[in-house]
């Protein structure tokens, strides 16, 4: 991906990964939306307090088989704190998401959107959702504002906007995560671990 | 999740003392250490329970104190004291509730005096206090290449609480906990408010942990922990392969040199079964390593009686080794005998029809073998014979035609001593596993499985 000029303040943009959609803009408060022929301001990135963080933007995470390069970072609000999630590709370009929730991690990929569960009625702890041949039980339903954004990611996020939340988990500890919004959904699987467990290959 | 960073300290909605904001964006309740209200942090820390007249254990982690397990910084958030009755015994164990913002949740819990860091384990295993009442064995989960057997189940109440945590805990609210070992690891599997937890735990350095949190005097281990590592016998399987080895080495060298039978010297020696009694001269040669003395009668004779007995006819003959002048041999096996028949038509030679005398080589020179006769039989040709009494001469033989072949053989091996040390290391393999055996049954003796369970 080349460079292109921040739509707000003039600077070089580079996003690290030739398949970003959303790049932040690192001189200015922007966040960029990159269209086929052009590129447009989407809004503000947020203000991203300084938190003790596992690992950060740029860093390789290791957990179990799986090794993702993280390239966008967001931050996700339910009033009395937050939570991290992390983009990033795998080394064969899978898109990957990694969450850290007080000091639990979860590593997912996106669900296909016809394998969405079926969402009619309103999710609650306990209910029964089918994905990809699997059964899940509902063990968590919230919401949560995305309030601030950096980096590079595959698909828009919009700082401000709120999102309910589903985690549901099945038998062999499959994680399957639903986010949803007015207008759209986005389903995530994958599995829990260990922060003891997980080596981090800092960038250099 | 991490707290928002602006919030550090509250007031008491019941008693308006200050209370620092230390666990994280999970805190569930704040319970004052001033006045036991239960303040619930999701509803503007309304108070939902009080404790009244609660003894604070002794502990010396109190809340707000950080320091580092497992290279983590961690703070004590929140105590619990449990206590569990069980058969008019007691038993209390006090639980810290700690909180890392990278590593999230934790408890550190005092047990006899050791340190016991537990966390949330998210592997799919389970073991259900049912299954436990079902089974006939102790039954056991694997899970990351460890196999956990059960070890307990055990109720506990809790009879103090004050700080922060991650759900509310009540005063006499009781837990069941099935929990299974390992070597050096616990899994407690607990199910409350319709949701299953498992959690890992395992012992820390008490020293190294109570110096990071700034505790001046660290608890002292009353008693051996059934996680606690078996430091005594540190090399054992390094010394337990080790001794296997050289073990099956030295059995195996040992036969190896038994089977070296070695090679005649000289002509052997034909004692015809009417020559005897006699005595043979035999020359043990000056060679290097021991010199055998094989004595073999021959396998099968006719028997000379009118009405043979269907059973072989048979006679020993005696032994004896002495100097060339009649004096005893010392250093030496001097006494045996041999079989001479007894055995079937076609007999093959050895087996009961042989014997040995084994010489150092340090007895080099010439001996005298004397032959005399021991006893015959069977008893029903003794019977048909009318044969009683001593066997002095060969004309009460039940047979005619008999030899007795003396040979010397010299460069052969012995295995004897590498048998002995073979069972040496036998007895150091053994020891080894004696020892572990021994560990074993002092970490599982707090188990409550019994096999009537």
């Amino acid at each position: 991906m080349s460079t292109f000029s921040c739509p707000n303040c003039g600077d070089d943009v580079t996003p690290t990964i030739a398949r970003a959609r959303m790049v932040t803009c690192a001189s200015c408060d922007s966040t960029i939306l990159i269209e086929s022929d052009a590129v447009r301001l989407a809004g503000e990135q947020g203000v991203m307090h300084e938190v003790p963080l596992l690992f950060d933007i740029g860093d390789t995470v290791i957990c179990g088989e799986t090794t993702v390069t993280l390239h966008g970072h967001a931050r996700f609000s339910y009033g009395r704190g937050f939570w991290e999630e992390f983009w990033g590709e795998t080394p064969s370009g899978d898109p990957m998401w990694v969450s850290v929730d007080e000091g639990d991690i979860v590593v997912q990929k996106p669900v296909p959107a016809r394998n969405y569960p079926r969402t009619e009625g309103d999710f609650r702890p306990g209910r029964a959702l089918h994905c990809q041949d699997k059964s899940f039980n509902v063990v968590e339903v919230d919401s949560a504002e995305c309030v601030a954004v950096r980096g590079s990611f595959d698909e828009e996020l919009k700082v401000g906007e709120t999102y309910e939340f589903v985690n549901a988990q099945a038998s062999n500890g499959l994680l399957l995560s639903g986010e949803i919004w007015e207008g759209g959904q986005s389903w995530f699987l994958g599995y829990w671990f260990d922060p003891f467990e997980i080596t981090v290959r800092r960038q250099s | 999740m991490s707290l928002a960073a602006t919030t550090t300290t509250v007031n008491c909605t019941s008693c308006g003392a200050g209370l620092d904001v230390l666990g994280g964006g999970r805190v569930m309740v704040h319970i004052c250490p001033y006045c036991g209200a239960e303040l619930d942090t999701q509803d503007n820390y309304k108070v939902i329970a009080k404790f009244d007249g609660l003894k604070r254990p002794d502990s010396p982690f109190r809340i707000g104190m950080s320091g580092k397990i497992k290279g983590v910084d961690y703070t004590v958030i929140g105590m619990l004291e449990y206590t569990e009755r069980y058969r008019g015994q007691t038993w209390r164990w006090i639980d810290h509730q700690l909180y890392s913002p990278t590593h999230g949740y934790a408890w550190l819990t005092i047990e006899d005096g050791h340190l016991v860091f537990t966390r949330r384990y998210r592997r799919p295993v389970w073991i259900s206090s049912a299954q436990v009442e079902r089974a006939n064995h102790p039954p056991t989960v694997t899970v990351d290449g460890d196999r956990y057997r059960y070890y307990e189940t055990s109720t506990g109440e809790i009879t103090f609480a004050e700080g922060e945590f991650t759900w509310a805990p009540k005063i006499g609210d009781k837990t069941t906990a099935v929990s299974v070992l390992t070597d050096n690891a616990m899994l407690a599997f607990s199910e409350t408010n319709q949701e299953r937890e498992v959690y890992r735990s395992e012992l820390v350095d008490s020293a190294a942990v109570s110096a990071s949190f700034g505790v001046r005097n660290p608890p002292v281990p009353s008693a051996p922990h059934p996680m606690q590592p078996d430091t005594g016998g540190g090399n054992d399987r390094f010394v337990q392969i080790v001794a296997l080895i050289a073990m099956v080495a030295c059995f195996a060298l040992a036969l190896f040199f038994d089977t070296r039978t070695g090679a005649v010297v000289g002509d052997p020696v034909v004692v015809h079964v009417r020559d005897i009694p006699s005595a043979v001269p035999v020359t043990i040669p000056d060679v290097p390593g021991p010199v055998r003395l094989t004595i073999d009668g021959t396998p099968y004779v006719e028997p000379t009686l009118a009405n043979p007995p269907s059973a072989p006819v048979y006679a020993y003959a005696s032994l004896t080794l002495t100097n060339a002048d009649g004096s005893a041999v010392s250093g030496a096996p001097s006494r045996a005998r041999v079989r001479i028949g007894g055995q079937r038509q076609n007999g093959l030679p050895g087996g009961n029809n042989h014997t040995e005398l084994l010489f150092p080589s340090t007895l080099s020179g010439s001996y005298l073998l004397n032959l005399g006769w021991s006893s015959q039989g069977p008893g029903s040709a003794n019977n048909r014979a009318g044969f009683q009494g001593d066997l002095t001469s060969a004309s009460q033989l039940h047979f005619a035609e008999g030899t007795v072949t003396i040979r010397s053989y010299a460069g052969i091996s012995r295995g004897y001593w590498l048998y002995w040390l073979g069972v040496a290391f036998l007895i150091v393999v053994g020891v080894s596993f004696l020892r572990r055996w021994n560990f074993n049954r002092r970490r599982w003796s707090g188990s409550d499985w019994t096999s009537e369970d």
